[in-house]
């Protein structure tokens, strides 16, 4: 069933996802300027990869768009956006994973898994929704470690900082790809599993620490950022 | 594979699932996985992830709120096993 279904991905072509990334694009190119940031050298990406970042607005999968942009990356996207029919149609045709914060259901686990064996590149925001607080990078539920564990592909850290303004020139600061196969082990605990999910969280902040440095080097203050 | 013997497997799940914190040997089928076991949703989902490696099946479109005792998950093993 499973490798049936993976088949059929892999052969699909994805032309409205071609489509919107292509004429929307460009614009959103043009608005965020997007600047990237790689403290650690431009990770070597090929295969499934499973992209943590911090989550700021919902800007921010166009963000990882452009930083991404030769590749396609798919989003984990909470069930609220699913109610209106034309965004139904929407993220169902940009091939987004529909999830359920209040009832996570196998079937988004299963499909994700399933994306990144088919070497493809996910999204998924950890601290479970935007984040409002002060603090840049909120604690991290550990859904995505066991999503990179069974699918046996590693996560990527990245960190989003906050802007002010929609029309703020955007940046993202890109870890290296964390190998949570290896670090997991054959039959790994809970609390191994929650030790991994911190140590994807301490990278991120560690980005977090590398933008300010860079930041204050420019003389930009962090809300004018 | 009897339910029993589904139960033993679980608590072997349940005990590298919640640590030292529960005594799992203690665990029944009426033991409820939030507030006996004390999962949270990660909790249920390792706990998911761990019986499709250890039985070889694989959990198909259920949400976490259709698991609300072991009673339930050994239900749904022995469907899928049979």
């Amino acid at each position: 069933m499973n490798s049936k279904n993976n088949k059929k991905t892999k052969r699909k072509w994805p032309f409205l996802y071609d489509f919107v990334k292509v004429t929307g694009g460009i614009p959103t190119l043009i608005l965020m300027r997007t600047k990237t940031f790689y403290p650690q050298g431009k990770p070597n990406l090929k295969g499934g990869v499973l992209i943590s970042a911090n989550h700021t607005g919902f800007l921010d999968p166009p963000l990882i768009l452009t930083v991404f942009w030769k590749r396609r990356v798919y989003s984990l996207a909470t069930k609220n956006l699913y109610e209106k029919k034309f965004w139904r149609w929407f993220f169902n045709a940009m091939q987004c994973i529909e999830t359920d914060k209040d009832n996570f259901s196998m079937k988004s686990f299963h499909k994700t898994v399933n994306y990144l064996k088919d070497d493809k590149m996910v999204l998924i925001f950890p601290e479970g929704g935007v984040n409002y607080s002060e603090h840049a990078v909120s604690p991290f539920k550990s859904g995505a470690v066991l999503m990179a564990y069974k699918s046996g592909k590693p996560i990527l850290p990245v960190y989003i900082p906050k802007v002010k303004k929609w029309y703020s020139r955007r940046y993202a600061v890109v870890g290296q790809p964390i190998d949570v196969k290896t670090l997991c082990g054959c039959t790994p605990s809970m609390e191994k599993i929650n030790q991994i999910t911190d140590l994807i969280r301490q990278e991120e902040i560690k980005l977090e620490g590398y933008f300010n440095q860079q930041m204050i080097k420019k003389g930009k203050k962090n809300d004018e950022k | 594979m009897t339910r029993n013997d589904i139960l033993e497997q679980l608590k072997q799940v349940f005990t590298i699932a919640v640590g030292d914190d529960i005594d799992v040997s203690k665990v029944n089928e009426d033991a409820s996985l939030t507030d006996d076991l004390g999962l949270n949703s990660v909790g249920i989902l390792y706990v998911v992830v761990a019986i499709e490696e250890q039985f070889g099946i694989e959990f198909d479109e259920l949400g976490f709120s259709d698991f609300t005792t072991v009673k339930s998950v050994i239900d749904y093993i022995e469907q899928k096993l049979n």
